[in-house]
């Protein structure tokens, strides 16, 4: 943290990407992080004695999970409507992220953030995150996620983002403008869609297994692939209550294929709707970002999808999970105080 | 150093407009396009022609009233225009007195113009490098627009039309091409003929522009309030019948727009009742505003919807759509005084 920053009343900037399965934090002090988007309250007193707090957020919470009421605020990476707990768990979540990243409650030092969303975020959403982000920060800039992400790349011109979260996968065409509707799809088909197929095929191939949700994500998150294999997936898990060796293969290829045509469709969708003169350069320049980006051979996948409308490039972002906050950050850091005036919360 | 510099200008700009959307979000405001004063200063400054058409025509209504012409019909304005156009005499009649507004309120009718058709300019859409929307079974708008006009063009020429196609093979063609070519040809009506693209995969529908700025009665105010100090003299008397004679063809191409519309709908809805109306609508297509003669961009069928990509790769459902434009120009002409369809007298031109 610079010693400019230290001094009280120097905003913090701070970039986040809320995620359904994990949400990470990038701030102009130098920190950077990610937790999983689960926070959990002692289920009894036994609990609360057992864990020594009252609320547990993150990968402790998911560990924990069995002392605890455990909520995943965020569903298709917005928070949950209609739930007084759910609202009560993303503003928890937020403040975490912020104390991770040294802003406490109660301090002077304004906090200015840029959140992302999904693409598909409609206005009534927005204005639901921001009340539940009051008290919270300071000052508020919602964005959609793939606009964040080309901003953090300076792709902003000529550009495709796919960025392939747990709840969503957002697109985004970028022609050197901030995106309108038009420029933006959400689809449903992401992480999670890939955990219950998963999960489902699985409990079909070896109906004796326990076989938790928790396992499968993490199952996928270690070995998911589209076409070949690199080595067979083979995992362990309970059967009878022994230890067994399951080869998931076959399943875990099934499941994660089970997401291309959609965003193939989609991708095309969206390139034939740029200016005739530009697809060529905008197919060139496509980025795939998120959890989802890490599925080995996707990029490949996309390629060749794109060889049927004169072929293009696909590129994997290099932090794929801090690539959304890092855009977020950088808005903030680049928005003037003028503007940051227009947006307090 | 360029490169930087228009890099930091783009980020700029675009996180000026992310701030106004969150702004508008806050303010729980219409996004910024969809306000209908932005539609108002998007409209003029992108066609500033819209905001000195009604100047012009309120000036030259008061020349005109003023020099005793009693009734506004193209044929003599016309001629008065290449008379006006000499320039000494024209320089001494300057408007002294405020304009009569009540003349804004008489409309010029159209028909008055006695225009007939003979010669129609068909403007495959895209072409070339522009390949224009895909469909999901691969069918490229270039192809069914080229396919779409070349079977219009044949059916026109058996009802005695002449035909000038803006190309008649995959070439790239800008729209400064195609407006020239309709110009140059001295085409009566130009009719542009596209497919649609919407970004819902489920949504569809027919829908025909034609040339022109909304309808807006903040025109009018402009246009009395710039009057009040105009200082137009009779030099402008040229824009002035620039501005009726668009005036005059901005309603020429919404009469054939809505022809065309209701011919296409009429036809198709026979075999598939439940086709949207997307509806005739105006707006300032290069393609329209630099063509000189009644313009119209139908947009027939919607290739984004795969039930109408399907359909579209049949034979006998492309015919049906060329014999619908056809049939809407036809009603078109026949509406139009001084049709002069099937005229074998070519001096004129």
């Amino acid at each position: 943290m610079s010693v400019e920053e230290q001094s009280a009343g120097t905003p913090l900037h701070v970039g986040i990407d809320l995620g359904t399965s994990r949400s990470a934090i990038s701030s102009s002090g130098g920190g950077q992080f990610v937790i999983d988007s689960f926070v959990g309250w002692p289920a009894d007193l036994v609990a609360r004695k057992v864990l020594k707090r009252d609320l547990v957020i993150g990968r402790e919470a998911l560990e924990n999970r069995t002392m605890l009421d455990l909520h995943r605020p965020l569903e298709r990476g917005l928070i949950k409507e209609g739930s007084e707990r759910d609202l009560q768990a993303a503003r928890e979540l937020l403040r975490h992220l912020l104390s991770l990243v040294g802003a406490k409650n109660g301090k002077k030092r304004p906090v200015r953030a840029v959140v992302g969303v999904p693409a598909a975020a409609l206005r009534t959403n927005k204005q639901y995150l921001r009340n539940a982000l009051k008290g919270v920060v300071d000052s508020l800039m919602i964005v959609s996620e793939p606009f964040a992400v080309a901003y953090a790349l300076n792709a902003l011109v000529h550009t495709l983002i796919i960025d392939i979260g747990a709840g969503t996968t957002d697109f985004c065409v970028m022609k050197g403008r901030y995106p309108t509707d038009e420029d933006q799809r959400s689809l449903t088909v992401a992480g999670d869609s890939i955990d219950a197929h998963l999960h489902k095929a699985i409990e079909a191939r070896y109906p004796k297994a326990s076989v938790t949700p928790f396992m499968v994500r993490g199952w996928k998150e270690k070995h998911s692939f589209v076409g070949e294999p690199a080595a067979p997936v083979i995992v362990s898990a309970p059967v009878d209550g022994v230890p067994t060796d399951l080869d998931i293969t076959s399943e875990m290829r099934a499941a994660c294929e089970s997401i291309v045509p959609p965003i193939v469709e989609t991708m095309l969708g969206l390139l034939s709707q740029v200016d005739p003169e530009f697809q060529g350069r905008v197919r060139n320049n496509v980025t795939l970002a998120g959890g989802g980006a890490l599925i080995r051979n996707l990029g490949k996948t996309l390629e060749a999808a794109l060889e049927r409308v004169g072929g293009g490039k696909v590129t994997v972002t290099e932090q794929p999970m801090f690539v959304g906050s890092d855009g977020g950050l950088a808005i903030a850091v680049d928005a003037q105080d003028s503007e940051w005036d227009r947006l307090v919360n | 150093m360029h490169l930087s510099k228009h890099s930091a200008r783009l980020k700029a700009e675009i996180l000026r407009a992310a701030v106004q959307d969150n702004a508008d979000t806050i303010e729980d405001r219409l996004p910024i396009g969809l306000r209908p004063e932005r539609h108002l200063l998007v409209t003029w400054t992108r066609n500033p022609w819209m905001v000195l058409l009604p100047v012009s025509i309120m000036v030259g209504l008061v020349l005109v009233a003023n020099r005793s012409m009693a009734s506004v019909q193209a044929g003599p304005l016309l001629q008065t225009a290449s008379t006006a156009a000499a320039p000494a005499p024209l320089a001494e009649t300057v408007p002294a007195s405020a304009p009569d507004l009540a003349l804004l309120s008489r409309p010029l009718r159209p028909r008055a113009l006695a225009l007939g058709v003979r010669r129609v300019v068909l403007d495959p859409g895209h072409g070339g490098e522009h390949l224009g929307t895909q469909g999901t079974n691969g069918l490229i708008e270039k192809d069914i627009t080229l396919d779409l006009s070349f079977r219009a063009q044949r059916l026109l020429l058996k009802n005695g039309y002449e035909v000038v196609l803006t190309r008649a093979g995959d070439q790239t063609l800008s729209l400064r091409q195609r407006s020239t070519t309709a110009n140059g040809e001295r085409g009566d009506i130009f009719v542009s003929v596209h497919l649609n693209s919407l970004g819902a995969a489920s949504a569809r529908g027919i829908e025909t522009f034609y040339v022109g700025p909304s309808e807006q009665p903040e025109h009018d105010l402009i246009a009395e309030a710039e009057n009040q100090h105009s200082g137009y003299s009779l030099s402008d008397l040229r824009t002035l019948l620039d501005g009726i004679y668009v005036d005059a063809r901005r309603d020429e191409s919404k009469r054939l727009a809505r022809a065309v519309q209701d011919a296409v709908l009429r036809r198709i809805r026979k075999t598939d009742p439940m086709m949207p109306d997307r509806g005739v609508k105006p707006a300032p297509f290069v393609v329209l505003v630099a063509t000189e003669m009644p313009a119209i961009l139908a947009e027939v069928s919607c290739l984004s919807n795969a039930g109408e990509a399907e359909r579209l790769g049949r034979d006998e459902y492309r015919q049906a759509l060329a014999e619908a434009l056809v049939s809407g120009i036809q009603s078109f002409v026949e509406q139009t005084p001084g049709n002069v369809r099937g005229r074998k007298d070519t001096n004129e031109r």
